[in-house]
């Protein structure tokens, strides 16, 4: 208790407050534009943080990326262009709320949504960060491919046009993802001698082009310039009514208690949980044929479950020294540049940086909230610019946010590129959430595959003999199947019904 | 053929040719590992697997592959607008940030905002206000270099 009242005195000094309050309104602003990420502010602003004390530099650093994760959802719900992975759900269904005129609402469920989840996802982190950590561990490579195997499946069982355009897509993902050096031996793989492509396809290049260029290139194809209707002026408080509250609460958990798992597991994180939690949402729904089209149930469940990321990667990161994703990996590397060893000691050693991690987040969720909650009415004037004043803008911003990541032009190919492939995959139906799911986790899902066969010696049989493994890949086949198998058992049903009354009548009718 | 059809084909042709070309790698593995063949086999068995999927359980009534289609003003409009992407990149590539940004932001405004709504000073002022508020979030702010081009 000392050490976490010592933690809140430095933090709540005024030069520090006033830094993580700065920091915490860069991150909104850095989410919510294309191209642009908390994640990427972080690293950016790591050096800011070398003349300062630990828990100073390290409360700037979390406060941007909390920022950065919830501001993300800015883009996604006004413009359909997700400002990180972390989101890329959230455009599924809080984009076309826009369109509806629901932006506010939108924004206000993100909101809410986000901030519970942030605050409970480090309260949990708080009590039961070694006791998470341990379990972690326990997870092999058998584990960590079936995770990753089966929330692909879970989100291509879900394309509007069936599991195998699903499928495809996400094969695209996995096949476009195995470009460049693989895993552990370092082979090239479809370089064909071009050294750009020796570390694969740049994420951000391949979400601007497929969300934002696509977009842009569609929509004056299309001659759509017709700017939504965002109607705020009575709305009230967070623009959600109760009943949607408790419509959702057990979305809400669920989503939460899947982003806290997914983000607690080292390499997984917010870009998977969005996607997992928005294919369980819809999955589980009484109304699952409203998703994709305005739900608010789909901006609940994206929002809470990238949020419960938060808590959740921090946990590895501070019991065990292991990040949980891109942004946590910076943040341990801004702990050792400070002389701190996170891992099972780090609580005895350096509590008051421990308390300091978690506090900062708390203090930056909060702030995040009354900064969104004042800003919620305003975000929506970003739509009543016209498009010949927004597009350009949005086209310049993308064009540099996918330079400054390697300052190579050879970016802009790939940029246009994946704009091209997400029109072609449009004209076949193809979705573009699995593939990008499938991109994200592909390294990932290879390195884990390569370890488990190399492990043991039998081979491919622990992915099926490992209890949690033999679950995760029981559900991914299962919803693979089930879009096929469950109408005709359905159909199957009926005619056995119909037969048995036949049956009957004729039964009733000799008996007669 | 309808969508459906060309894609099932499409990706059955791609899948084996994707196979095809993975066997071409060259690699020694040591000891159990199945090397870096493995996955992109994977990846490119998947997508004979959905092909023939998709051909087997394709709709049969074309649905929504209408919607897809542009008529050809709107064909014109598409080739218009990547052709101005085409143009930036090659300008940020060639001339730089500062020299291209202003120009085909102008561009941009000038196309997008069609006859009706442009007015040119508008236009000028706009894009010399992108490309400075661009330069001061990369280059001042974040500390990060704008392309220079490679002919300057």
């Amino acid at each position: 208790m000392h050490d976490i009242l010592a933690s809140f005195g430095i933090l709540l000094q005024p030069a520090t407050f006033a830094l993580i309050t700065i920091s915490t309104a860069l991150g909104i602003v850095l989410g919510a534009i294309p191209g642009l990420s908390g994640g990427l502010g972080v690293a950016l602003l790591l050096p800011l943080t070398f003349g300062m004390e630990p828990e100073t530099g390290l409360a700037m650093l979390i406060s941007i990326w909390v920022g950065g994760i919830s501001g993300a959802m800015i883009g996604s719900i006004l413009l359909g262009i997700p400002g990180s992975p972390s989101s890329i759900a959230t455009t599924f269904d809080g984009y076309p709320m826009t369109r509806n005129g629901q932006a506010v609402k939108a924004l206000g469920a993100s909101i809410t949504a986000s901030f519970f989840s942030t605050v409970l996802s480090i309260l949990i982190a708080l009590v039961l960060s070694p006791l998470m950590a341990r379990l972690a561990l326990k997870m092999g490579p058998w584990e960590y491919f079936s995770l990753g195997f089966c929330a692909i499946s879970l989100v291509a069982a879900l394309a509007r046009d069936g599991v195998f355009h699903g499928l495809a897509a996400a094969a695209f993902g996995l096949i476009l993802a195995s470009v460049g050096f693989a895993p552990i031996d370092g082979n090239p793989r479809f370089t064909f001698g071009n050294l750009y492509l020796n570390s694969g396809f740049d994420l951000v290049s391949v979400m601007l082009g497929l969300f934002a260029f696509k977009q842009i290139v569609v929509d004056f194809a299309k001659g759509e310039q017709q700017i939504p209707q965002v109607d705020s002026s009575d709305i009230r408080g967070f623009g959600v009514t109760l009943k949607e509250y408790k419509d959702n609460i057990w979305n809400i958990f669920r989503s939460f208690f899947i982003g806290l798992w997914i983000g607690f597991l080292p390499g997984m994180g917010s870009s998977l949980s969005n996607m997992v939690a928005y294919a369980q949402a819809k999955s589980a729904s009484r109304h699952p044929e409203k998703f994709g089209k305005g739900c608010i149930d789909g901006v609940f469940a994206s929002e809470a479950s990238n949020n419960a990321a938060v808590g959740g990667s921090l946990i590895p990161m501070v019991a065990l020294g292991i990040p949980g994703d891109g942004v946590t990996a910076i943040l341990l590397g801004g702990l050792m540049i400070h002389g701190v060893q996170a891992g099972p000691l780090l609580f005895d050693n350096n509590p008051e940086i421990v308390y300091a991690l978690f506090l900062t987040s708390l203090i930056a969720a909060v702030l995040v909230l009354i900064m969104q909650f004042w800003g919620m009415r305003l975000f929506p004037a970003i739509l009543k610019i016209p498009y010949h004043y927004l597009y350009p803008a949005i086209i310049v911003l993308g064009f540099m946010g996918v330079f400054v990541g390697s300052s190579t032009a050879f970016n802009y190919i790939l940029l246009l590129g994946f704009a091209g492939l997400g029109l072609v995959m449009d004209r076949f139906r193809l979705p573009v959430g699995p593939f990008l799911l499938a991109f994200i986790l592909a390294p990932m899902l290879e390195l884990n595959l390569r370890r488990g066969l190399t492990y043991t010696d039998d081979g491919i049989l622990p992915f099926f003999t490992r209890p949690v493994s033999t679950l995760l890949l029981a559900a991914a086949f299962f919803s693979i199947v089930s879009p096929y198998l469950l109408p005709w058992l359905k159909a199957r049903k009926v005619k056995k019904a119909e037969a048995n009354a036949q049956t009957s009548r004729e039964s009733g009718a000799n008996v007669n | 053929m309808n969508s459906d059809k060309s894609l099932g084909l499409g990706l059955i042709v791609l899948g084996i040719a994707g196979i095809w070309q993975t066997m071409q790698i060259d690699v020694f593995t040591f000891s159990e590992d199945p090397g870096p063949k493995l996955f992109p086999i994977l990846g490119f068995s998947v997508l004979v697997f959905c092909g023939a999927g998709i051909l087997l359980f394709h709709k049969r009534k074309q649905i929504k592959d209408g919607e897809a289609k542009l008529d050809l003003t709107q064909q014109i409009r598409g080739l218009t607008i990547s052709g101005l992407l085409i143009a930036y990149s090659l300008g940020l590539w060639l001339f730089g940030y500062y020299l291209t940004t202003p120009i085909l932001t102008f561009a941009f405004y000038y196309v997008i905002a069609g006859s009706s709504r442009r007015v040119w000073w508008r236009g000028v002022v706009y894009s010399a206000a992108v490309t400075a508020g661009v330069h001061l979030l990369f280059s001042q702010f974040l500390n990060t270099l704008l392309p220079s081009g490679i002919l300057f």
